[in-house]
């Protein structure tokens, strides 16, 4: 099942085609959204790309000739779409190598960054030297391809390009190095790792902070962790909140405490979701019952089924009151709990 | 450790593989709500993210992967 848009698992392969060649469906949710913090950043849900795996499911061959009857034209979002699902639809195709060789030639970063990555899944299918050599190509999503084509084709020759790479002029490339370090389990680089604790840009502190969690005893991972859930940027104390929990680090529940009123609602929905798990019921039950009384509906489900999961609450009037919140989800979930769970 | 980390990171991955595009805010929400109630699996993920998801550990739950890797 298409766990992004499960209404394509019920259309024929015709039907399937005409969506590649439309347009993607409005969709209002995107209408005029920009991420306050990351305001460069697109959103694009990648629409063809399911649609182009979808096509394979359906009909393996069939598909795969489709799709390269659709190359000439494709634009990039319909091409990298192409050279994803011609390699990998939930099992790998090793016949259509020569497309995304052909495509290393593109001009477009994108595309040859899909090309590697679809080469890569492939085994390399031996060009593991020409591509090994575009570790120094100016386009940033090259490099950072080539460093998880490295990291996935040749772990042993890896490390040596993730060390250089960690002082890389674009961040998603010392971002993908951080990661790629983590999944070859190199210790040796922690103390690299940790000096980019940091790093101006917060997805390579998020995935430092994994870094340092995975490869590093806990007591040495906490101090960072502790000083992330300051951090400026919310998914970085997220995630943090989210190794501590992983740690099972309860000398961190004031702090986690704090966060419980974050100014962003992913840190003070994260922060309850640990809560009861690293502290006492009394404390949890204090936190979760505040924050159903919290402005976003999101934080408002995570602290009732928090609540809900405690064997030590079971006040039934608070439930009640969760009935006319003005969510409509907050109040289904309620009408759930106490008509199935609590006495 | 990868599959761990992308059902947990997975907006942030997602941004990394993607030529930095970023999920709408209702996917994540709604992978958010999967993540915290720990029933979140690959079959949740784009198709770019699946791809690159260790094949053993496929529609399994964070819990259940973490018991496997013990």
């Amino acid at each position: 099942m298409n766990g992004m848009y499960p209404e394509l698992d019920s259309l024929s392969l015709a039907e399937l085609e005409t969506r590649f060649r439309a347009p993607p469906p409005e969709d209002p949710d995107l209408d005029d959204a920009v991420s306050p913090e990351e305001p460069d950043l697109e959103y694009d849900d990648l629409w063809y790309d399911e649609v182009a795996i979808a096509i394979r499911k359906r009909d393996p061959d069939a598909g795969a000739r489709f799709l390269r009857g659709e190359v000439a034209g494709a634009d990039t979002a319909r091409l990298t779409a192409i050279l994803l699902a011609i390699t990998w639809f939930d099992e790998r195709d090793r016949g259509h190598a020569d497309l995304l060789i052909e495509c290393l030639e593109h001009p477009d970063e994108a595309v040859v960054a899909g090309a590697i990555n679809g080469l890569a899944g492939l085994g390399g299918c031996e060009l593991t030297e020409r591509l090994l050599a575009l570790v120094v190509d100016s386009r940033e999503m090259v490099r950072g391809a080539v460093l998880r084509f490295a990291s996935r084709v040749v772990p042993d020759r890896a490390p040596a390009l993730l060390l250089d790479a960690l002082t890389d002029r674009h961040y998603i490339v010392r971002e993908n190095a951080v990661d790629e370090l983590e999944e070859l389990d190199y210790t040796a680089a922690l103390a690299r790792i940790e000096a980019l604790s940091e790093d101006p840009h917060p997805h390579v502190r998020q995935a430092v902070l994994g870094a340092i969690t995975s490869l590093g005893a806990p007591g040495r991972a906490v101090p960072f962790l502790l000083d992330a859930l300051n951090d400026p940027h919310h998914l970085v104390r997220e995630q943090a909140v989210r190794e501590l929990d992983e740690l099972e680090h309860a000398a961190a529940l004031p702090s986690i405490e704090a966060l419980c009123t974050d100014p962003h609602p992913d840190v003070r929905e994260a922060a309850l979701a640990v809560i009861d798990k690293l502290g006492t019921p009394d404390t949890a039950i204090r936190l979760l019952v505040d924050a159903l009384h919290d402005p976003d509906a999101t934080v408002r489900l995570t602290a009732l089924n928090h609540l809900d999961r405690l064997e030590q609450f079971s006040d039934r009037v608070t439930f009640e009151r969760m009935l006319d919140d003005p969510d409509k989800v907050v109040r289904e979930r309620a009408r759930s709990i106490l008509d199935n769970e609590v006495p | 450790m990868r599959a761990q980390k992308l059902l947990k990171q997975y907006e942030r991955l997602y941004t990394k593989v993607t030529r930095g595009k970023r999920l709408s805010p209702k996917r994540i929400r709604e992978l958010d709500a999967k993540r915290t109630a720990g029933t979140i699996t690959s079959k949740d993920l784009s198709g770019r993210l699946m791809e690159i998801f260790p094949g053993e550990l496929k529609g399994l739950t964070p819990k259940e992967i973490k018991e496997i890797c013990k």
